[in-house]
């Protein structure tokens, strides 16, 4: 649906991004990760057409994505990181207007703005000047404005930043409300938001995207040990094979029986590493591991590191 | 221009929404009406020329403070994000910010045209030069207004739009003073002619010559192209 191919981006001296590849399918919610400053915004910007990359190309629906292919622009749906609304216009001025430009006419343009009103429950403060709402309204604002139109891809640049608890929890539920039928992409710093929401996360680190293990598809080996010390195995293990990792290091603190590997990154196959683990210790079980998002993210950061080590 | 429409409504319902238009109209309509009764009642006789002049004078103050925020705003506050990436170009976001521009100038000259009735109850006015004259006001205040415009897709704070637009139309005001220098030499025609308070002179007369009226629509168009590429360029 929405590909960025090679897409490179310079600010100045600064390399921002380096020829990065991201896909995008119907009904994925891609999460983007990364520090401040590596580029998330950038990216969401090229996607939306807000920034044209130096090198590499975007293509929206196969079609190529330039500056002069405005018409382009209606297929997507952008919330900026800052909401951009016009505080004098009330609510319903604001949503009328963003589906006028999205060339929504007559009734189809009533109807667009009633279906956002509704799934945003915005009808309270439909009348209402937008500069004197509070933040989580102001989010929803913007949340409905990037949906008018019903557009098949929706970038979404820290949606939940500073809401309150409850708020994010709905706009959570609103996001996976609106994300049905389209893809959705959407860069946080919170990781827990990823996990709630993702059905795909990538890490953005130096320009370049990293493809984070989640939801199990690249399961890693978990193994209970019936005795032997954890600390000698561990140990062994390293001595054996210093590729193999171990990625749960806070397994350790309440339950020293368990070890984590990250098969695709140890370099040995599961059988194998499983008997040579059976040669120091009595394994009490052998199962998949499904890391979780902070797992995932920490195997990545310490394969970069080795990375930029070697 | 797709969204041409929908933008210059929502451009001109904006100027209205908030209390910029109204004052700035209210004033315009005030000073140039308390000039013209000044002029008439304790100056001279009673004529457009002069209020012309002073509505010159008027518009080059009063104009870049309604430019200023014409795209300065939308940067500051984060819309320009959102303008630039719904389905409209840059040019139709110029040309109806634009737009709405010129309506205001008429609301401030239309106020103004109230000083011709007692120029018709108390004497012989001739009509055409007065006619002229409001299209030579409008043509002084269309070129403010790109200029301003044009200022104002620079800046990202609107009191900098404004004194950056101050700033280029005293200098385009001014710039025939340079012809006094000596060395001027052959500059001294073209300085004459590229500055506002050269051209002005015939216009506020009624007179429309076509070295004005080709002046002008250039500093027009220059000013928009401007604003459109400089919106282009935030995309790079």
């Amino acid at each position: 649906m929405l590909t960025l191919a090679g897409v490179g981006k310079r600010y100045r001296r600064r390399s921002v991004l380096a020829a990065l590849d991201l896909a995008l399918a119907r009904g994925e919610i891609v999460g983007l990760l990364g520090p401040n400053g590596s580029g998330k915004t950038t990216t969401l910007r090229i996607a939306a057409g807000y920034a044209w990359p130096d090198s590499g190309e975007v293509r929206l629906a196969g079609e190529v994505f330039d500056p002069d292919q405005a018409t382009l622009r209606a297929r997507i749906g952008y919330l900026p990181e800052r909401v951009p609304l016009y505080d004098p216009f009330t609510v319903g001025e604001y949503l009328d207007f963003v589906a006028a430009a999205r060339g929504l006419h007559g009734p189809s343009r009533a109807s667009a703005v009633a279906r956002v009103i509704a799934a945003f429950e915005l009808d309270a403060v439909r009348t209402r000047v937008i500069g004197r709402l509070s933040k989580g309204f102001r989010q929803r604002i913007g949340l409905a404005q990037a949906l008018v139109g019903e557009p098949d891809v929706l970038l979404l640049d820290e949606p939940t930043n500073g809401l309150d608890p409850f708020q994010i929890l709905e706009a959570r539920r609103m996001i996976r409300a609106a994300a049905r039928g389209r893809g959705v992409i959407f860069s946080t710093h919170i990781l827990q938001e990823v996990a709630a929401l993702c059905t795909r996360v990538v890490y953005l680190h130096e320009g370049r995207l990293v493809e984070l293990a989640v939801d199990g598809r690249d399961a890693g080996l978990e193994v209970r040990l019936a005795r032997a010390s954890l600390d000698a195995v561990r140990a062994r293990v390293h001595a054996l094979d210093p590729a193999i990792e171990l990625r749960s290091a806070e397994a350790l603190g309440e339950d020293r029986h368990r070890l984590v590997f990250d098969l695709g990154r140890a370099g040995v196959a599961r059988a194998e590493l499983v008997r040579l683990l059976a040669e120091f210790a009595d394994l009490e079980s052998v199962g998949e591991a499904t890391p979780d998002i902070e797992q995932a993210l920490n195997a990545a950061l310490a394969a970069q590191a080795r990375g930029a080590a070697a | 221009m797709r969204g041409f429409v929908t933008l210059f409504a929502r451009e001109l319902r904006h100027y209205f929404v908030t209390p910029i238009a109204c004052v700035v109209i209210a004033v315009f309509w005030a000073a140039s009406g308390f000039f013209f009764s000044f002029n008439a009642l304790f100056v001279a006789a009673p004529d457009m020329v002069s209020a012309f002049h002073n509505m010159s004078l008027l518009l080059m103050l009063m104009m870049p403070l309604v430019t200023m925020r014409t795209l300065a705003e939308e940067r500051s506050g984060d819309t320009l994000e959102l303008l630039l990436t719904l389905p409209v170009g840059e040019a139709a976001i110029v040309a109806a910010k634009y737009l709405a521009l010129l309506v205001i100038l008429v609301l401030m000259l239309a106020g103004s045209t109230l000083a011709v009735i007692p120029l018709a109850l108390y004497g012989t006015p001739d009509y055409g030069p007065i006619l002229g004259g409001y299209l030579g006001v409008f043509l002084l205040g269309a070129a403010f207004a790109a200029v301003g415009l044009a200022a104002s897709s620079c800046a990202a704070n609107q009191v900098v739009a404004a004194v950056l637009t101050w700033a280029l139309l005293l200098l385009m005001w001014f710039v025939d003073y340079a012809a006094a220098l000596d060395g001027a030499g052959g500059a001294v025609r073209w300085l004459q002619h590229v500055s506002f308070s050269v051209q002005y002179l015939d216009l506020i007369r009624g007179v429309l010559t076509r070295g004005a009226v080709v002046w002008f629509g250039s500093v027009i168009a220059v000013g928009m192209v401007v604003a459109t590429q400089v919106l282009r360029a935030r995309r790079a």
